[in-house]
């Protein structure tokens, strides 16, 4: 027999009293009177004879009153009867195993919970044991071995990934319509409100019964350092700025390392407190030349997997561009573009400047943008090079000018006029027709449009741009984009030189400038941190495998025929190398998701409404919940205890009644 | 014989002592296949009617041949003894748990004695007492209803009328009847049997011969008790813890060993003693009143 409430117990103490009663008679106060006192010997009360207990009958009955009034307030249940201690029964527990399941003394309160749910099941009850973090992963299936199940138990161990209830109940949810439909499911978790997306109402088979289990607690104190962000300035050093987070407890100092390849660069000491972020500022760095493993951390505390943020520390990224003018130009005809391109940072656009022709290949293979500002495309060789380049992805931007031309891959989808177009009185106005075009990016629709002010005077119209991503007031296609296989290509129906369009002089020219480098490249930064669970694209090579190094240490081949790509479901540094041994390593860095630093708590009764489709009661409390205490709800053991007491209080009262000297 | 009327149960919803004592003596002669009235007198005093149980040597032959009706004598009494029951009202007499307290039972012991000495033309007188005498009523002939009357009203120990013993009234009682009588004591007798034998020895002083009735509760024999509780002395008012038990296998042992040591020293003594118990009927007691009496007659 089990109790939901064993406290109550030490009430058995109260067994004393009606030893004592019978120990410990008090003299009747109504004297007796007698004829004459001349026979009697005056004699003390408590004699040996006293301390014996009389009336066993009556002892028994008060005795067996007060404990089972003390056992009916424990809240008694029979864990093996009936059908429950048979075969047919399943229940399902959920396990999660999520970063802030790793708080201190919560692991341990989740392993016994789940052991006493297990151990209060009967024997034939099969248990299925499942562990979820962002995903659900069965342990045990429909297992009576308490011993594999006990094993399975101890192996499993708090993750770094955010929680997530979706996933382990839709597991759940699979197992049990395999079975027929509703069952049993209980759910042991600290019930972050995060892990509830609202997507779970339902889930469950409606009559399923969930009971949850948790073991949360408010009282969590806890500093976190949830992001890192690098700002890059054009003496190639890098500013490391920390964001950290306090969550619980009051508010504190505590000090920020910044750790780079394994050593402690700067430290600096930061205050925060609960709802108060902070920013842990370090001096700026100068680039490392390659991709370093750096963190930056804060002393352990109650939630130890969100003391660290790992990141990558590299160089400023870069895309170089190839400026090809016309052969004699002035300076001053690509200052405007160089002076914009040069301000670039993330990515920096540093410019090399050829004339047309003295453009080499390795200028062309070294260059991610090639501009041909106001002259002819390259015939011959170079030319053909440089059409190779576009289609492998390299970008091409033509300024057409007076003297410009396309391929003729490129020409005949555009057709520039040859003649060009005269707006000198007042000159044309462009504006964006395409605004939402990565090209714009660097240009938000608060300060208008990219060309506002501007004025084109003279300009070849673009006749057969199908792509225009800018048109002037007369409707001719201003800025047409064109791809040409891997790559792409924008042609602008003026120059960049203020002659024929005063755009350079605009506030505009230089976000244009830097969005449209950025698309043509094709760039995407480089993630300096991914969040656990994330999934990390790579670049597969041209030949053999990838080899995937976790943050453990553990070596892994990704499967070449697969997509390349991995899952990062560890935080720490994650190394991807090629099979050739002097192929160059991809380092990641992944971190736990910044939500599970978040100390807000889900109200368990709300997930059991709500997933069993509101068929379901609202779990009794914590120290109530689970299959003990639906179990003793059921059996009510109690009430059939209190019947009991209440007979034997008026057996009692009939006897004392009919016993004369005992005192009642 | 009927026993209905002789349970002291019964005999206490009867209102009147006298009426009492008619009907149980009355009962319990009707029983008797042989009369007990023994006239001692030779004065001549009526004739009357002839009844069953009477001696046919008392019938008058002479007139029975003049009226050929069968008659007997009846002769004055002034030759017959003084009887006087000595009733004790001592607050111990007050107990009983039956129903019928002893001064109760001695009381109707008391009035049937009484009414049937009447009856037996004895003169018949009754002294209440505790550690002094309360009250006289003297032998006589006329005395019937005033000692009755004086049974009626009796109240146990009255004020200062606890504890004590027998000695001093029964010595007051001796000093106020001087003839040679048959006294009759009631009494529960607390007090040690020499004593006892020492107080009631006093009643013989003049010849007169003294039959004992010593009147118990059963319970005081029994001792039932087997609660804790304060025992409060009738007598004395003292209170003492009383713990029943193995006490009350003692208790009984000591009762009983004074029983016999008082009917030991009684007879030592020359008097005729009768433990009798409440829950006794009174025909046992009458039955031995009248066996000692007759004795008494055949003696003198």
């Amino acid at each position: 027999m089990g109790f939901l409430a064993p406290l109550f117990l030490a009430a058995l103490a109260a067994l004393a009293i009606p030893v004592l009663v019978h120990l410990t008679h008090k003299e009747r106060k109504e004297p007796q009177v007698f004829p004459s006192l001349m026979f009697l010997q005056r004699i003390p009360f408590r004699t040996r004879r006293h301390q014996r207990i009389r009336h066993w009958l009556l002892f028994a009955l008060r005795a067996a009153a007060v404990a089972l009034l003390a056992a009916a307030f424990a809240r008694p249940f029979l864990p093996r009867v009936g059908a429950e201690a048979g075969g047919g029964r399943s229940v399902i527990v959920l396990l999660d195993r999520s970063a802030s399941m790793g708080a201190a003394g919560r692991w341990a309160r989740a392993q016994r919970e789940v052991r006493t749910a297990i151990d209060t099941l009967g024997p034939g009850t099969a248990v299925t044991l499942i562990a979820f973090d962002d995903r659900a992963e069965a342990l045990a299936r429909n297992s009576t071995d308490r011993t594999a199940i006990a094993g399975a138990l101890a192996r499993v161990s708090p993750g770094s990934a955010a929680g997530r209830f979706g996933p382990a109940l839709r597991l759940a949810a699979s197992l049990l319509e395999e079975r027929g439909g509703a069952g049993e499911v209980v759910v042991v978790s600290d019930f972050p409100q995060r892990a509830w997306t609202g997507d779970e109402a339902g889930i469950l088979p409606a009559g399923t019964h969930l009971t949850t289990r948790d073991v949360g607690d408010s009282a969590l104190a806890s500093v976190a350092v949830t992001s890192v962000v690098l700002e890059h300035t054009t003496d190639a050093r890098t500013t490391v700025t920390a964001r950290i987070v306090a969550t619980g407890g009051r508010e504190r100092t505590v000090p920020a390392t910044l750790e780079v390849a394994g050593r402690d660069v700067q430290t600096v000491r930061v205050s925060t407190g609960p709802g108060e972020p902070a920013l842990a500022r370090f001096e700026a760095l100068r680039d490392p030349e390659e991709p370093r493993r750096a963190r930056v951390r804060v002393p352990a505390d109650d939630l130890p997997a969100d003391d660290a943020h790992h990141f990558v520390f590299g160089p400023a990224p870069r895309l170089p561009v190839l400026l090809v003018t016309r052969p004699g130009a002035r300076a001053a005809d690509a200052l405007y573009l160089r002076q914009a391109l040069a301000v670039a940072r993330d990515p920096a656009l540093p410019v090399t400047t050829r004339a047309a022709n003295a453009v080499r290949a390795a200028d062309l293979d070294a260059a991610a943008v090639i501009v041909l500002h106001d002259v002819p495309f390259p015939g011959g060789e170079t030319g053909r090079h440089l059409l190779e380049r576009i289609r492998e992805g390299a970008g091409l931007f033509i300024a057409l000018g007076a003297q410009g031309s396309l391929p003729g891959e490129i020409g005949t989808s555009i057709a520039p006029s040859l003649r060009p177009t005269d707006r000198a009185e007042l000159g044309a106005a462009a504006a964006a027709a395409e605004p939402t075009h990565p090209v714009f990016s660097g240009w938000d629709g608060a300060r208008g449009d990219p060309f506002a002010g501007s004025r084109t005077f003279r300009y070849r119209p673009l006749e057969r741009a199908r792509t225009a991503l800018a048109r002037f007031d007369d409707g001719t296609a201003a800025l047409a984009a064109v791809r040409l296989g891997s790559g792409r290509a924008l042609v602008w129906a003026a120059d960049f030189a203020n002659r024929w369009s005063d755009l350079p002089l605009q506030p505009g020219f230089v976000p244009l400038m830097h969005g449209a480098a950025r698309w043509l490249a094709g760039y995407a930064p480089a993630p300096t941190a991914f969040a656990v669970g994330e999934v990390a694209e790579l670049a597969r090579p041209a030949a053999g495998a990838l080899v995937l190094e976790r943050p453990d240490g553990r070596r892994e081949a990704l499967d070449p025929e697969g997509p390349a790509r991995v899952r990062l479901d560890a935080s720490g540094f994650w190394l991807v190398r090629g099979a050739a041994a002097r192929a160059q390593a991809l380092l990641l860095a992944a971190n736990v998701p910044t939500e599970e630093s978040d100390p807000a708590r889900l109200d368990p009764s709300r997930l059991g409404l709500a997933v069993a489709g509101g068929t379901v009661a609202a779990p009794p409390p914590r120290e109530l919940a689970g299959p003990p205490a639906e179990r003793e709800r059921r059996q009510r053991l109690w009430w059939f205890m209190l019947a009991t007491v209440l007979v034997l209080l008026a057996a009692e009262t009939v006897i004392a009644q009919r016993t004369r000297g005992i005192i009642g | 014989m009927s026993a209905r009327f002789l349970d002291p149960q019964v005999l206490a919803r009867i209102d009147g002592l006298e009426l009492l004592a008619r009907t149980v003596v009355e009962g319990f002669i009707s029983g008797l296949h042989q009369s007990p009235y023994h006239g001692l007198s030779t004065d001549f005093a009526e004739h009357r009617p002839y009844l069953p149980g009477d001696d046919i040597r008392r019938v008058d032959w002479r007139l029975w041949g003049r009226t050929d009706r069968f008659y007997v004598k009846e002769f004055e009494a002034d030759t017959n003894a003084n009887v006087v029951v000595l009733l004790d009202v001592s607050r111990s007499m007050a107990y009983g748990r039956t129903g019928v307290t002893k001064l109760d039972y001695g009381r109707y012991l008391a009035a049937t004695l009484l009414y049937l000495s009447r009856r037996q033309r004895d003169r018949v007188g009754l002294v209440t007492f505790d550690r002094d005498v309360r009250e006289v009523v003297p032998p006589s002939a006329r005395h019937l209803e005033r000692a009755l009357h004086a049974l009626e009203r009796v109240e146990p120990g009255g004020p200062g009328g606890g504890g004590g013993t027998l000695g001093p009234p029964l010595a007051r009682v001796m000093a106020t009847i001087r003839r040679r009588s048959i006294m009759i004591l009631i009494s529960d007798l607390y007090e040690p049997p020499d004593a006892l034998a020492e107080s009631i020895g006093v009643l013989r002083g003049a010849g007169s011969d003294v039959i004992v009735f010593h009147v118990l509760d059963p319970s005081e024999r029994a001792f039932p008790f087997d609660e804790p509780a304060p025992f409060e002395d009738l007598e004395t008012g003292e209170r003492m813890p009383v713990v029943p038990g193995d006490q009350a296998e003692r208790y009984r042992a000591l009762i009983e060993e004074h029983l016999a040591t008082v009917a030991r020293r009684m007879s030592e003594t020359g008097l005729d003693y009768e433990l009798t118990m409440t829950d006794r009927p009174l025909d046992y007691a009458l039955l031995e009143y009248l066996t000692r009496r007759r004795a008494l007659t055949r003696v003198r």
